[in-house]
């Protein structure tokens, strides 16, 4: 009677939870391909264009134009700190070159959450790991900093992913899930 | 010696390079062409991009190799990205002599100056961004790291960077021996094994301990 009461609970609480809806391969596939443009290109330049800046510096005799290239070069790193955070958001960097695993705590880390992994052993194919891997990061940038956020990924061409997340200083749980067919 | 994808970054570094008084032995689009010379050439610091090939990390693939090679060629990693995962692969590579930045971050004669200095030093340089983040990210304000007073977490976070006893007194303006009176009250208030006298060892406890205090918590979920 106990068990059965017990697997009740369980599916009415997830029948209850909120479904998400995971970006489709192309939606995948054009965010990191902007993601590569944007690293590849402005943001390439802009550095490069921080390090002439200091070239610059280095052989001004001036104080006062050293001075401005200071400011100069200080807006310029504020710059390259907004479009490092609108990289971030179109396409996790580490989860590209390193996997779910460190892309989703990479971002974890930047939102200041408290994160909890549970993944599959092995190493989820390309696809899979790129919209399972997309559609937490998004979730994620919905959560407060400080927030407590417990991720469980499984299967591997049907990839069913689970989020339990916790506002810091709250109680309530509130829980999202996933279906993602991938391959 | 350089290795750069980016031309035009790669053109500026040598540049800055020079700027600061550093002779510049060899530069390189990718990693495989930094190993054939480092073989040849042993030199005090090789600079590598983190994004460059050999495949998506090439950087730091080739870090491997040069410190396998070459252990007491000193190692600056740059990246666009200050994250934590290639801070862990770096302090893989090794614990001395190697130093992780972002690019923009060391625009400048004087920083590059110093970084290259402290790395043919045999210290570690850690990104003031990324140890900024792991000290004060996370808005927690029920952990351990909130019983620290304002200036041991300042402390904390020089100590993430890297940086020794001497440097963190001359950034506070405090004295040696008061820095060494707040490290020991950081370990005792955190918990922190090992030996905070011993640079390296400290350094990795500090780092590990924040990026514990991050991710991977709390029990009971």
């Amino acid at each position: 009677m106990m068990h059965r009461m017990v697997r009740w609970l369980r599916r009415s609480a997830t029948r209850r939870a909120g479904l998400l809806r995971p970006p489709d391969r192309s939606a995948a596939r054009l965010r990191y391909g902007l993601e590569r443009a944007l690293h590849d290109g402005a943001i390439t330049d802009i550095s490069a264009l921080a390090l002439e800046l200091g070239v610059i510096s280095a052989s001004a005799g001036d104080s006062d134009v050293a001075a401005k290239l200071a400011v100069a070069q200080r807006r310029v790193t504020d710059i390259l700190d907004e479009l490092r955070g609108v990289g971030s958001w179109i396409y996790p960097p580490v989860l590209a070159s390193a996997g779910l695993g460190p892309g989703l705590r990479a971002v974890a880390e930047r939102r200041g959450l408290r994160l909890l992994l549970d993944l599959p052993r092995d190493e989820l194919g390309a696809e899979a790991r790129s919209r399972a891997g997309l559609l937490v990061a998004d979730h994620f940038h919905t959560l407060r900093p400080g927030s407590v956020v417990r991720v469980r990924v499984r299967g591997r061409r049907i990839v069913r992913v689970s989020i339990t997340d916790q506002r810091p200083g709250g109680s309530a749980r509130r829980a999202h899930r996933a279906v993602l067919r991938c391959g | 010696m350089i290795a750069e994808d980016g031309a035009l970054f790669r053109e500026g570094l040598v540049l800055l390079l020079r700027a600061a008084g550093h002779e510049v032995a060899g530069c390189f689009a990718d990693g495989e062409a930094l190993i054939a010379a480092v073989a040849t050439d042993p030199v005090d610091v090789a600079v590598l991009d983190i994004r460059m090939p050999p495949g998506q990390e090439g950087g730091l693939v080739t870090a491997e190799r040069v410190r396998a090679l070459r252990p007491e060629v000193g190692l600056l990693l740059l990246s666009h990205y200050a994250e934590t995962h290639y801070l862990m692969r770096v302090l893989e590579i090794g614990t001395e002599r190697i130093g992780y930045r972002l690019k923009e971050r060391v625009a400048g004669v004087r920083v590059l100056g110093d970084t290259l200095d402290r790395i043919a030093g045999g210290e570690i340089v850690i990104e003031p961004v990324l140890a900024r983040r792991l000290v004060h990210g996370g808005g927690r304000t029920d952990g351990p790291l909130s019983a620290l007073s304002e200036r041991e977490t300042d402390v904390l976070r020089l100590m993430a960077e890297g940086r020794a006893n001497n440097a963190i007194a001359g950034e506070l303006f405090i004295s040696a021996k008061s820095v060494e009176k707040n490290i020991a009250a950081i370990f005792t208030k955190l918990g922190l094994p090992g030996d905070a006298t011993v640079h390296h060892r400290r350094v990795l406890a500090v780092l590990a301990y924040l990026q514990a205090q991050r991710i991977d918590g709390p029990a009971g979920w």
